[in-house]
């Protein structure tokens, strides 16, 4: 496969840092870079940012030398997209539904990520975590915000 | 004298119930993830640290102190009992370890760990003790052309240190510099790389990062490779070593001890360095009867007094300079931060209480450590057939829990899966998180220093040469990279890394 044989860890990471690189170094561009003496607040960033580029091209084309043949691993996986999920989904829930759904739903997407665990069996861990925690960081240490919040009408 | 009166200020403090408490459990908490493989102790500070906020500082700064030096125990244990090291500070252990533990020699090799890190931990207390206030002093004659150089010398050594490929890791230091730079700047309130989010004006929180990729980015790897623990019936015989054990310990523990203590000062040093050097001279020096790698009590003893007296060490220059040497050592400077402490050289003059406290209750955790880890190694062992299944969506929903409860803000939230899937995507991809998060520190106090530097020179960069300590510091991260770029050195430290 000559094509792929280049995609390696190594390039994509590179091309990563060059992109990440030039994003920053065009958002410094919009920045005073000021004198030698009073330098502003781009010039910094800027210096930076160019580096970055510069790395991640010696990284991108030292990229064959360092490969070793070993399994290419495949960047997507679903875990990622339960994990996240959960947070995100915790992020939605916590204010407007309160702390114990937000650590249910979250707990229970989370869980998905894993070997199954019976449905019936991780939506009751997550009862009980999500317990546990109102208990401990409501009441216990005075977050504020509503155990059960006024989606549910309180 | 004034070392003593000091030290028991600290007694004071750490004899306080409360902190007492709190090293408990900071102590077990971290012996918990050495036990566990792939929780790191950087992973689990990262996750409680928005919890510490409420408590006192000298205790929250206990506690994480507690976690780290707890999770070279626990480490160990795993290493010896099951030839599963938790922590990479214990991977050398397991050569010889495991195999005495084979021999039915468990016992034995588990009292000599810890025997060796205790020793190493009371030493290492000491000599913080003795060398952090002069130290400090040094500290205070730095202007900010010293203190650029100091932390540019800081970043070259974490990422010479640091596993895979040079330019890998300055690329990560790049990154996470400019991420530490996202927010108003400071000298002029220009919002800088906020994307017009009103929340990044303040800067991205530190503590998002961390728990992004430490906690979820490694989470998340950790759920791909599958389960494969086993608890082994390891037989126990004897804990107490012979009196040919004692007599063939003691030179290593001596050994390990020093060279710990004094990799663990240099700024990118810490356990994990300290470890591996004291395994590798030791090879040199001793000749066990079994040979390494063959159940030689050397092979343990050493590392394991290495280890320890490197994690403590490590703390000398963070409070003392403000530098901290590695991703842990990062993450007590976040600690340090968001309780209003601004670690530096006036931190022992200012916060007495917070400096001596810690030192000493590092000491004290160690007792505790010594005392309670032998008797409890029967639950530890049993701990590692927990099902992961379990323990995991709890993680997560702290995380999300901890990041939220920062500012009460739940664009924290979305900034903390953001990290999550870039530690994860950095994972993937073979990169080290743990020199993007010595450059996020870093960073806005490097730029801060650069633009001060240059100002007071009046626009004159040679300032950073001219000044004999910034440039002796100058020459040293120099020296670094090149050493670490000629061809026989890279051969060599790649393949200290690979065992």
């Amino acid at each position: 496969m000559p094509v792929t044989s280049r995609v390696n860890p190594q390039l994509i990471a590179g091309l990563l840092f060059v992109l990440i690189g030039a994003a920053f170094l065009l958002g410094s561009l919009d920045l005073s870079y000021g004198t030698w003496r009073k330098i502003g607040p781009g010039a910094f960033p800027g210096l930076v940012a160019s580096g970055l580029i510069a790395m991640g091209l010696v990284v991108a084309f030292t990229a064959e030398k360092h490969d070793t043949g070993k399994e290419q691993p495949s960047l997507y996986s679903s875990k990622v997209t339960f994990i996240i999920a959960a947070i995100v989904v915790f992020g939605l829930v916590v204010r407007g539904g309160g702390l114990l759904p937000a650590i249910f739903c979250c707990c229970f997407i989370a869980s998905f990520a894993s070997r199954p665990l019976q449905p019936a069996k991780s939506a009751l861990y997550g009862l009980g975590l999500g317990a546990a925690c109102s208990l401990a960081f409501i009441k216990g240490l005075g977050m504020p915000i509503a155990i059960i919040g006024p989606w549910f009408g309180f | 004298m004034e070392t003593l009166n000091a030290l028991l200020l600290g007694f004071d403090q750490a004899i306080l119930p409360t902190n007492l408490f709190w090293c408990l459990i900071g102590t077990l908490l971290g012996t918990l993830v050495g036990v566990l493989p792939g929780l790191g102790p950087a992973a689990t500070m990262a996750i409680l640290l928005p919890f510490t906020i409420g408590l006192e500082p000298v205790t929250s700064l206990i506690m994480m102190a507690g976690i780290y030096y707890g999770a070279q125990y626990g480490g160990s244990t795993t290493a010896i009992l099951l030839n599963l090291p938790g922590e990479a500070s214990s991977v050398v252990t397991a050569i010889d370890g495991y195999k005495m533990a084979r021999n039915g020699r468990a016992g034995v090799a588990l009292s000599t760990a810890a025997i060796g890190s205790f020793f190493a931990g009371t030493v290492a207390t000491l000599l913080l003790a003795l060398f952090a206030s002069s130290l400090a002093e040094i500290g205070l004659l730095f202007g900010p052309a010293e203190y650029f150089s100091l932390m540019i010398l800081g970043l070259v050594a974490s990422v010479v240190l640091s596993r895979g490929s040079l330019p890998k890791a300055l690329a990560m230091v790049f990154v996470g510099i400019l991420v530490g730079l996202v927010g108003q700047d400071v000298q002029t309130a220009v919002p800088r790389f906020t994307l017009g989010f009103e929340e990044m004006s303040s800067g991205i929180n530190f503590v998002v990062v961390a728990m992004g990729l430490f906690g979820i980015g490694e989470l998340i790897k950790d759920l791909e490779t599958p389960e494969s623990r086993t608890a082994i019936n390891a037989p126990f015989f004897s804990m107490i070593p012979s009196r040919e054990d004692w007599r063939r310990m003691v030179a290593p523990i001596l050994r390990g001890t020093g060279i710990g203590s004094v990799l663990g000062l240099l700024p990118g040093g810490g356990a994990l360095l300290a470890a591996f050097a004291a395994y590798a001279v030791e090879k040199r020096v001793a000749n066990p009867p079994e040979g390494f790698g063959g159940g030689a009590i050397e092979g343990v003893a050493a590392p394991e007094s290495a280890n320890n007296a490197g994690a403590q060490t490590s703390f000398v220059p963070l409070l003392t300079l403000g530098l901290p040497a590695n991703a842990v050592m990062a993450l007590m400077f976040g600690a340090l931060i968001m309780q209003g402490i601004a670690p530096g050289p006036t931190l022992i003059s200012e916060h007495p209480d917070v400096f001596w406290g810690v030192i000493v209750s590092m000491w004290v955790g160690n007792v505790m450590l010594l005392v309670l880890n032998l008797p409890l190694i029967g639950v530890w062992t049993r701990l590692l057939t927990m099902p992961f299944h379990y323990l995991f969506p709890a993680i997560v929903v702290f995380c999300s829990i901890g990041a939220f409860s920062l500012g009460n803000s739940v664009f924290d939230i979305w900034l903390l899966g953001a990290f999550g899937v870039a530690g994860y995507v950095f994972a993937k991809l073979d990169c080290d998180a743990a020199p993007l998060v010595m450059g996020l520190i870093l960073g806005p106090m490097m730029e801060e220093n650069f633009r001060r530097a240059m100002f007071l020179a009046r626009g004159n960069p040679s300032v950073f040469v001219d000044r004999p300590i910034s440039a002796g510091l100058l020459v040293l991260a120099v020296l670094a990279i090149a050493v670490v770029a000629l061809p026989k050195i890279k051969a060599v430290r790649e393949e200290a890394f690979q065992e």
